[in-house]
């Protein structure tokens, strides 16, 4: 009796802990890693060659400046992966902001060996038809696992050329991504001013600084996107700033490309800002705002453009000159249909030459997917060189050589990130949850390749930089410089980039069907 | 073959000594000159220079099938017209001014300081000209409204920008220019001068007969020179001081900046490369016709 | 005589007066560099440039020479500077000896041969491969001195200085069996000393401004010249100033008055080396000797 009862608890307790171990969430995730490197390795043991080892450099290159406390945080991310069973060597490496991508493209050019690279959705079809990075489908598999589970499809697909994924979006809130305002509510309550939700409060607004604050200027002329909640909420393949050659309205069932220029929506989009400007709410001389950040951050300036997470990042630096101060974001017509055009817009890519993608994603994997590997990689290592209040991270009190500004807006997580004292933690929940309820447009995964049309594109550019930078700063009267507008555009070439934008569109919707 | 064997062994020390230059040209500049082929090709990364694809003259065509190519490739060239034109005549005045002043600390305080500007950045010198010219409070205006004279949009009326460029250039290559010439006086055989005033010549006359004649072969290297590079823009200046304002294009906007600003979102990289030959290309005729000419006043002062 | 001299001191005037006005005309925007440099970014950015600013900082210059990156910058340029001037100028010099020799048949083919290459130019992208692919010279001191090396332009400058000394001196030399180093090095050198001056000027201000090469070539933080680690401190205030989040240290960015101070940071150690080679701008030497 009592050794079959025995029997019977030791096989209870067996089914226990295998169940246990089954259902572990991101407490066990540290020994699920060990028990896939522990795997991996042991099928190198035996012989078998399918999976790769994870070992060796990874070779990561971003932008900007290397953080000056670089060395240590290094050390201890390495120490961290081989505590967690991946035993990586890291290299960093920074390319110059402004060269940035001439330097990825050298790199390609002469077959450096780098593995990890910050990329960009937008050049995204570029780098990808001259091959300079590698599909990450395959080593998705077998080193990215979490990853692939953790980051929704739809941001996968934002990041895919032809059904490849070609680079790790990063995981934020991307409804209607850039059409915001950002505006000083300190002054919005001054004046008592109700909160803004139309074009018109937002006209009102601007008014009200302009007869009652001398000093300030009431908006720069980068904030166009904004206004197409008003106007028209369509998808431009190409062109960040609210403007491009094509448009499709995501309503329309038959995804038909329009011509943007010829639209309404421009005209009126360019109507509106010759009326700012006359009215004297924007600068009269396109380089008197020079830096609208440093601007808003001294008072200068009334309201800016600004996207989903822009306020967070703005937010410590504007503190810091207007204690006082308040900003505010502006979303016309919030009542509207709420769009997703993209679902992703931050990269990291694996180069087409590096030697080492298996460990590359791995990498990327390992620090996605806890918490502390996170905040390590994004923000140092605790107490040296960051501080957390609570959630809340500051670095006061941080000796400027212990500093580590990293690029973490390359890899943002929004589960995972840590806002600033000033990010109200309601804020932080309303942003984990702003894509709810979000409609993902029918385009969501296409893009464009311009390499069929390039010369056309060029010319385009080149007409576009022309008038439209003007037009959109309210230099230009829209009847005067129309024609000449549209008659420099049919000679480069737009209705023949319009065709192909349509032709390659049909294309995806086919494919998407299949 | 045998005549350049005798020549190569009377002269060798000559030869000899050149060589390291020449290598130094060779291993730098001509060797990576076959990359030219980027200008015919659909480069891509893989492929490398050698293998991608040949497309002929399709890398020309949004350069000239556009509709800017005459009025870029004209700014281009009337802006670095008046470059050497003003800016030569310039600095010579002032090369020959400096060597009037007797006194040689005032005359080595003014060459210091007329040198100043050239160690500004291009950024630096863009912030400089929107002082002056900005609408609301820039110098320019300030002092026409000193002189009751109503402001001047500058920003937006192209028409002005081509005397404000050279303005700039002379500021900041008057001293550099300056240094060179005068070092080209300083070598003057004083016994010249001297001989001069002994036959009853001014101070003017002098300058006319003997610094000036002498300056000429200088004068003459340093505009053949700038005549090869005639079809490049000053892109660094150009850009940083005109920017995105389209609205002075009409007048400013040379070769390098409309190809800088139509390629930058294509991220293509032949196409430039394609420009770049055109560039090369006509400026090498160019100065070859300007040497034949020059060798037919002069055979020595030609560059070549 | 009376009356010549007159006119004469007129003149004189004449000419201080219209150099003190270009002077002007280049100095004050320098003593306003100064003057922002040292000014408080807020002060700059409410009210713009001036030579009476509200606040006063060191802020800019502490920004700058935070860290010893700077130090090891200025190292790094005055090497590269040092050497590559030195190299430069002899291979320069010698090119143009040989450009310059009358009974040299092949001196205007040497000519035309390095003035294409002050045309054509194959662009970034082959020039980079070929030089870190077949040149290995990624990540060297060698990098920054070598591919600048020569510039046409001042061989010919130089040529052009050789070819306006009186022939007869070489001649004679020639007559007593001289060669042309011989020629070179004891009789064209010492009496070229104005032109050398000044290529050596042009040279040096040509490697100390250069941040391209660094930009390209050199990945190694610790092979940085002074020029590229200012361009860098440029780029980062730019992404700062966009991108505010957890920036530490001083109240705003100093990203106007940073630009002004890197001017100065820049032209610091050339004013003080100027004037001392202002006083080989003067004429060579025993040109006199022609006649002994």
């Amino acid at each position: 009796m009592t050794k079959k009862k025995l029997l019977a608890s030791v096989l209870i307790m067996m089914l226990l802990s295998s169940l246990l171990a089954a259902c572990s969430g991101s407490g066990g995730s540290a020994s699920k890693k060990e028990g896939n490197a522990g795997e991996e390795k042991n099928e190198q043991g035996t012989g078998g060659e399918e999976k790769a080892q994870v070992g060796g450099t990874v070779k990561i290159v971003l932008p900007g400046d290397a953080p000056k406390d670089l060395a240590n945080v290094q050390k201890a991310l390495e120490d961290k992966l081989s505590a967690d069973g991946l035993p990586l060597k890291l290299e960093f490496t920074y390319f110059p902001w402004d060269q940035y991508s001439n330097k990825l493209n050298l790199i390609a050019a002469s077959g450096e060996k780098y593995d990890l690279a910050w990329t960009h959705v937008s050049w995204l079809s570029q780098i990808v038809s001259k091959h300079v990075v590698a599909p990450l489908d395959e080593w998705l598999e077998t080193n990215g696992k979490d990853l692939r589970a953790s980051i929704p499809s739809a941001n996968w697909l934002s990041a895919s050329i032809d059904n490849q994924i070609y680079g790790i979006p990063t995981l934020v809130p991307t409804a209607e991504n850039n059409n915001f305002f950002a505006i000083r509510g300190d002054l919005r309550k001054k004046y008592n001013l109700p909160e803004i939700r139309t074009l018109a409060d937002f006209e009102h607004y601007l008014d009200t600084i302009k007869k009652n604050e001398p000093g300030m200027m009431p908006i720069a002329n980068d904030g166009t996107r904004g206004l197409l909640r008003e106007f028209g909420d369509v998808y431009l393949p190409v062109g960040d700033m609210g403007a491009g050659p094509g448009y499709v309205d995501p309503a329309d069932a038959e995804l038909k490309v329009h011509n943007f220029y010829e639209s309404e929506i421009f005209k009126n989009i360019v109507n509106t800002k010759r009326k700012w400007y006359l009215n004297g709410w924007m600068p009269k001389d396109a380089q008197e705002i020079k830096d609208p950040e440093a601007a808003l951050n001294n008072g200068k300036l009334a309201a800016i453009w600004s996207n989903v997470l822009k306020t967070t990042e703005r937010i410590d630096a504007f503190k810091k000159t207007l204690p006082q101060g308040e900003l505010e974001d502006v979303y016309l017509n919030p009542d509207k249909p709420k769009y997703i055009f993209d679902a992703a817009s931050n990269l990291l890519s694996v180069f087409s030459t590096s030697e080492n993608p298996e460990g590359a994603v791995a990498f990327v994997n390992w620090f996605r997917s806890q918490q502390e590997s996170y905040d390590l990689f994004s923000y140092g290592v605790k107490d040296v060189n960051y501080k957390l209040d609570g959630s809340a991270i500051s670095v006061e009190g941080i000796d400027e050589q212990q500093t580590y500004h990293q690029v973490y807006w390359a890899w943002d997580d929004i589960r995972l990130k840590h806002f600033s004292k000033h990010v109200s933690p309601e804020l932080i929940q309303s942003l984990q949850k702003w894509d709810e309820g979000a409609i993902e447009a029918s385009t969501l995964g296409f893009r464009f390749n311009a390499d069929p049309v390039k010369a056309e594109m060029a010319q385009i550019n080149a007409v576009e930089k022309e008038y439209v930078d003007a037009a959109y700063a309210g230099f230009s009267e829209y009847d005067q410089f129309f024609p000449k507008f549209q008659s420099k555009l049919k000679s480069a070439g737009i209705d023949k980039v319009i065709a192909e934008m349509q032709r390659q569109m049909d294309a995806f919707v086919a494919s998407k069907q299949k | 073959m045998k005549g350049m064997f005798k020549e190569l062994r009377s002269n060798r020390w000559y030869y000899l000594m050149a060589l390291p230059g020449l290598l130094y040209f060779l291993v730098f500049c001509y060797l990576p000159l076959p990359g030219v082929l980027i200008a015919f090709k659909d480069y891509n990364f893989k492929d490398g220079i050698f293998g991608s694809p040949w497309v002929g003259l399709q890398n020309f065509a949004f350069y000239f099938q556009g509709d800017y190519a005459w009025r870029t490739t004209f700014n281009t060239l009337f802006i670095n017209a008046n470059y050497i034109v003003v800016g030569t005549v310039i600095a010579v005045a002032f090369a020959i001014l400096l060597n009037e002043i007797r006194t040689s600390f005032f005359r080595r305080t003014y060459q210091s300081l007329m040198f100043l500007p050239y160690f500004f950045s291009a950024v630096v010198v863009g912030n400089f000209v929107y002082l002056m010219f900005s609408s609301k409070y820039g110098l320019m205006n300030q002092f026409r409204d000193l002189l009751r004279l109503a402001p001047v949009d500058w920003y937006s009326a192209p028409g002005y920008w081509v005397t404000i460029l050279v303005g700039v250039y002379v500021w900041k290559n008057t001293g550099y220019a300056v240094i060179l010439y005068l070092a080209t006086i300083v070598g003057i055989d004083d016994e010249l001068y001297e001989a001069a005033a002994l036959d009853g010549a001014n101070r003017w006359q002098s300058i006319r007969h003997i610094t000036l004649p002498l300056l000429v072969p200088t004068i003459t290297i340093v505009t053949l020179l700038a005549v090869g590079k005639i079809f490049y823009g000053d892109f660094q200046t150009i850009y940083s001081i005109v920017g995105d304002n389209g609205l002075l294009y009409e007048t400013t906007d040379v070769i390098d900046t409309y190809v800088f600003r139509a390629v930058k979102n294509v991220g293509d990289v032949s196409m430039p490369a394609a420009v770049g030959l055109y560039q090369s290309i006509c400026g090498f005729l160019f100065v070859l016709g300007c040497n034949w000419a020059v060798k037919k006043m002069n055979n020595d002062n030609a560059l070549f | 005589m009376h009356a010549q001299k007159t006119r004469y001191s007129l003149s004189q005037a004449l000419f201080h007066l219209i150099a003190i006005a270009f002077c002007a005309f280049t100095t004050i925007p320098f003593l306003l560099t100064v003057m922002v440099s040292i000014s408080g970014e807020s002060s700059v950015i409410q009210h713009g440039y001036s030579l009476f600013p509200d606040t006063f900082s060191w802020d800019a210059y502490r920004l700058i020479f935070s860290g010893d990156e700077i130090w090891r910058g200025y190292m790094v340029s005055i090497t590269v500077t040092a050497i590559g001037t030195g190299l430069g100028l002899l291979l320069s010099a010698m090119l143009a000896h040989t450009m310059a020799g009358q009974k040299v048949k092949y001196r205007n083919g040497i000519a035309l041969f390095i003035f294409i290459t002050m045309i054509f130019n194959a662009g970034l992208v082959p020039w980079y491969i070929f030089v870190t692919k077949y040149l290995h010279l990624k990540d060297t001191l060698a990098a920054l001195i070598l591919p600048m090396l020569i510039n046409p332009f001042h061989v010919f400058l130089i040529r052009n200085y050789f070819k306006s000394l009186p022939p007869a001196l070489m001649e004679s030399a020639e007559m007593e069996g001289a060669g042309p180093f011989y020629v070179f090095a004891k009789i064209m050198l010492p009496l070229s000393t104005p032109i050398i001056a000044t290529v050596a000027l042009f040279y040096s201000l040509a490697y100390w401004n250069d941040w391209g090469l660094a930009l390209w070539l050199i990945d190694d933080r610790k092979l940085y010249p002074l020029q590229f680690i200012l361009f860098k401190i440029q780029s980062m205030i730019h992404y700062m100033s966009t991108q505010g989040n957890l920036v530490s240290g001083s109240q705003t960015l100093p990203s106007e008055t940073a630009q002004m101070a890197m001017v100065l940071v820049t032209i610091g150690p050339i004013i003080l080396v100027y004037p001392f080679i202002q006083r080989y701008f003067v004429k060579g030497i025993m040109i006199g000797a022609v006649k002994g």
